[in-house]
């Protein structure tokens, strides 16, 4: 029996497209992906790009308020815990800038300046707040931050 | 006399048709209309095709840009993990460049790839808004990065080989502004997708993954053009229209068959000698270190100094494109024009856009807080200048190389830009940003354009002799199809124009050496005229800065020496034959195997050895280093016949030896020529070299001084006294 000289190219391209078929697959193999924004988390206080002093109440509101949310994890200047887990994926002693409260606001006594990046942006600051369950995971994906600069008084 | 003034003006005439054929008439005017040169090629598709492709691929490197904290957030990844994912993607990019090259320089599939890339992206975006983790993310990314680069490495190629050379900078410059529209919608589409749609950074890769589909398809009907088709193809077919005998003589003398191709590494170290070529990739390289990291650093600047959010941000990053499309649209006429009359003036002006765009944009830091229309408008013309440098760079840079190079070319530039200069730019404007913040990296900005601008200005000294060069090898190839077509006897070895340097010293200069199947040739000259450097470049082991090396027709110039082993050049080089620490047996087996000979076919030639030194098989086992000076270069033949050459190379066989010992290695020698191997002898001894040859070469000071036949070098003791004197003088001492 004769065989086509592409018939191996077209099996190495189907193979390819398969194996890359697999992979999406098993990339979107979960549940629980935002494609459309859920603007129910929001920040009411500062304003983005406010400047502020010390020390500042940040709070937030969810509207509608799903019951499965039970506290908030807010992050100042790191990101959130990956979605379905908890604080404790930061090892204990990298645990700085991170509070969980079950209230909506919280008050954050002082920011350290910024180091590493432009003068400018040295007490620029960012907050971070996500849903948690009750049992302390991260629901979901979504989250809304707020950046605000920090009032300094130069000596 | 005039016998070389009629050579020369002969050889200036070709060159004038050649580079009319590819597109250089040395006229100045420009009475082609875009319209024209488009039909007369394959039409509006390709470069149609090719930019909607282009604009899709800018895509999703800008939207991972955009959308970069936003997925840090979701995935709950900090930004130096976002800030090493773009990088590792940035690797890939420029990673993949070269290899694309490499897999389209054998067979005409860069047309395959650019549908594959499309298709990879349709996937890799998908992939993208999906991926749940940092490890996903990275790996789609990778992908993603690696369409890219080999988009970046043939998609001009394919342009350049779509059209007539008549078009070629307009054609660039169109291709350049499907990717300026690009850099325009992709953050206008983000920016509507995220605002006016809601969706988040995953619904807008998915709405990209959508999007290319339109432009794959679109695409899906691109042909390979084949390399050189409108360029050295018609060169090819102006040459055998000025040969005598015309079109039929050379249809059947195609050499084709029996060419050596370049392989990718000798394809990538050719175009690294190419003078033009270097600077032109250094000049990318320090563009690199300006240009890559400004659009982050940009972004800070907007922030800080004016305040722009990231809606601001993006309107503000959509709009820079369009002074650059202005500019291309306007000026690439007169940028075609240039290169139709030299491609040097075309060169000066790329150096003018690119220095002038980079001190505009140096001094944006000094306008004045409320001035912002000032700003915008030195930003404008920055990138305005930058329209007119950048395609008048590309299609220098692909002018002037053989077009079987031009997606290796592509690949390097993508190298030198993103990798050399961009890492670099990222480490150096980073310090610079710490120290300074962002408005401080306006100024080396424009010191870096400016030295980029230098350097590419001093291209235009080469651009010329470069091109020439490119030509010249054209030609000759051409004319030598036509002499196998006609039964005319090929040199073995041609040599033509050879100039070599090491560095800076130059210690050839164009040198012709020619040998004939069977014939036995000395090179004589005095010490450090220059012998054992044109064997080198005759072995493989230097490469030459200009001139060919031909070997039975075909052009090895800048092909491996060993590949030329296997072809059959084998060098002996003086008294550095042999391994000292191995035995006899055990170095006649390493020179077998290193041509990958069956066991057995080596131990037959060991044996053939042996029979004709009977001298070496009572030392067979013996180390090499305790051998005498003649048993060594017994040693030496020996490994030399078990690769049973065509071309045998010989250095200095007879140095230190005694006579007794010379007459026996010389008879040896007269056995393997007579026997039908070729012999190039290189002697500084006049006597024993002219004892055993008919023809002769004498070199001094990198130049050939006699080609002629031995007993005529006897009569010239102009020659011989400074061979004679180093001789007297060596006894002396």
């Amino acid at each position: 029996m004769r065989r086509s000289r592409s018939a191996p190219r077209t099996r190495r391209w189907s193979s390819t497209v398969g194996a890359l078929s697999i992979v999406v697959a098993l990339t979107g193999c979960a549940d629980n992906l935002s494609f459309r924004r859920d603007d129910s988390l929001t920040i009411v206080t500062p304003a983005d790009r406010e400047l502020v002093g010390t020390p500042l109440r940040v709070q937030w509101q969810v509207r509608p308020r799903p019951a499965a949310v039970r506290a908030f994890a807010v992050f100042v200047d790191r990101a959130p815990q990956p979605p379905g887990t908890t604080i404790e994926h930061f090892k204990e002693d990298n645990r700085v800038g991170i509070f969980v409260t079950k209230a909506t606001s919280l008050a954050i006594p002082a920011f350290e300046r910024r180091q590493g990046v432009a003068k400018a942006l040295r007490d620029r600051h960012r907050v971070v707040v996500v849903p948690l369950d009750a049992r302390g995971r991260r629901i979901g994906e979504n989250v809304d931050t707020v950046e605000f600069d920090v009032f300094v008084e130069t000596p | 006399m005039i016998d070389a003034e009629c050579v020369e003006a002969d050889r200036e005439e070709v060159r004038r048709i050649g580079r009319a054929s590819l597109g250089i008439t040395g006229e100045g005017g420009l009475n082609v209309r875009l319209r024209d040169v488009i039909r007369a090629g394959r039409g509006w598709y390709p470069i149609t095709a090719l930019g909607a492709l282009t604009i899709v691929d800018v895509f999703q490197g800008q939207a991972f840009g955009i959308l970069g904290p936003d997925i840090a957030d979701a995935l709950g990844l900090n930004r130096a993990v976002i800030a090493g994912l773009a990088a590792l993607r940035l690797l890939a990019v420029f990673g993949s460049t070269l290899p694309a090259a490499a897999f389209t320089q054998r067979r005409p599939r860069r047309a395959a790839m650019s549908i594959g890339a499309g298709c990879a992206w349709v996937i890799t975006a998908l992939g993208i808004g999906l991926s749940r983790t940092g490890l996903l993310l990275g790996v789609w990314l990778v992908l993603s990065g690696i369409g890219v680069g080999s988009s970046e490495a043939v998609h001009r190629p394919l342009v350049v080989d779509s059209y007539p050379p008549s078009g070629r900078v307009r054609l660039l410059a169109v291709y350049r502004m499907f990717n300026q529209a690009g850099q325009i919608l992709a953050p206008l589409l983000v920016a509507i997708l995220t605002t006016v749609g809601h969706f988040t950074w995953r619904g807008v890769f998915v709405v990209i993954s959508v999007l290319t589909i339109p432009a794959v398809l679109f695409g899906l009907g691109l042909r390979d053009p084949g390399v050189g088709t409108y360029d050295e193809s018609a060169l090819r077919a102006r040459v055998r229209e000025e040969l005598p005998g015309g079109d039929d003589v050379v249809a059947d003398g195609d050499l084709s068959g029996t060419e050596v191709q370049l392989g990718f590494f000798e394809i990538v170290r050719r175009l690294l000698l190419i003078p033009t070529v270097r600077r032109i990739l250094v000049g990318w390289a320090v563009l690199g270190l300006s240009f890559v990291p400004l659009s982050t650093y940009l972004a800070f600047f907007l922030q800080e100094r004016w305040g722009l959010r990231a809606g601001g941000r993006a309107l503000f990053a959509a709009v820079l494109p369009l002074f650059s499309m202005a500019a291309v649209a306007i000026s690439s006429r007169r940028s075609e024009a240039m290169l139709r009359r030299d491609p040097a003036e075309l060169l000066r002006r790329a150096a003018f856009g690119i220095g002038g765009g980079a001190i505009c944009i140096s001094l944006v830091p000094l306008v004045p807080s409320g001035w912002f229309l000032v700003m915008v408008l030195l930003f404008g013309a920055g990138f305005a200048l930058q329209g007119l440098g950048f395609p008048a760079l590309e299609a220098s840079q692909l002018s002037i190389i053989p077009a079987n190079m031009r997606s290796h070319a592509s690949g390097l530039a993508g190298i030198y830009l993103s990798a050399v200069g961009g890492f670099g730019g990222v480490l150096l404007f980073g310090s610079i940003d710490r120290r300074f913040g962002a408005a401080g990296v306006f100024p080396p900005v424009g010191v870096l354009g400016v030295v980029a601008a230098l350097v590419l200005r001093s291209g235009t000294k080469t651009i010329g002799t470069d091109l020439d060069r490119t030509v010249d090898a054209l030609v000759e190839n051409e004319q030598l199809r036509a002499l196998h077509a006609s039964g005319a006897r090929l040199a073995m070895l041609a040599c033509r124009g050879i100039d070599f340097a090491y560095g800076t010293v130059q210690v050839l200069f164009d040198v012709d050496f020619t040998v004939d199947e069977g014939e036995m040739v000395a090179l004589l000259g005095t010490n450090g005229a220059g012998k054992s450097t044109l064997l080198r470049v005759v072995s493989g082991l230097g490469l030459p800065q200009s001139g060919t090396v031909r070997f039975r027709g075909q052009d090895i110039t800048f092909v491996d020496a060993e590949r030329r082993v296997s072809m059959g050049i084998v060098q002996i080089p003086g008294g550095k034959a042999s391994f000292g620490p191995l035995t006899v047996a055990e170095n006649l087996r390493v020179a077998g195997y290193s041509i990958g000979r069956e066991r057995r076919a080596v131990e037959q030639g060991i044996d053939a050895s042996f029979d004709a030194f009977p001298l070496l098989s009572e030392r067979r086992n013996q180390l090499a280093s305790t051998l005498s000076g003649g048993e060594r270069q017994m040693l030496a033949l020996s490994k030399a016949l078990i690769l049973r050459p065509r071309l045998l190379v010989i250095d200095e066989l007879s140095l230190g030896l005694a006579p007794i010992v010379v007459a026996d290695l010389l008879q040896m020698v007269r056995r393997i020529n007579a026997d039908g191997t070729a012999v190039v002898l290189v002697e500084q001894s006049v006597n024993v070299a002219l004892s055993l040859v008919d023809h002769a070469y004498f070199m001094e000071k990198g130049e050939i001084r006699f080609d002629g036949r031995s007993e005529a070098l006897l009569g010239r003791a102009d020659l011989l006294r400074s061979v004679f004197l180093e001789g007297s003088a060596k006894a002396m001492s």
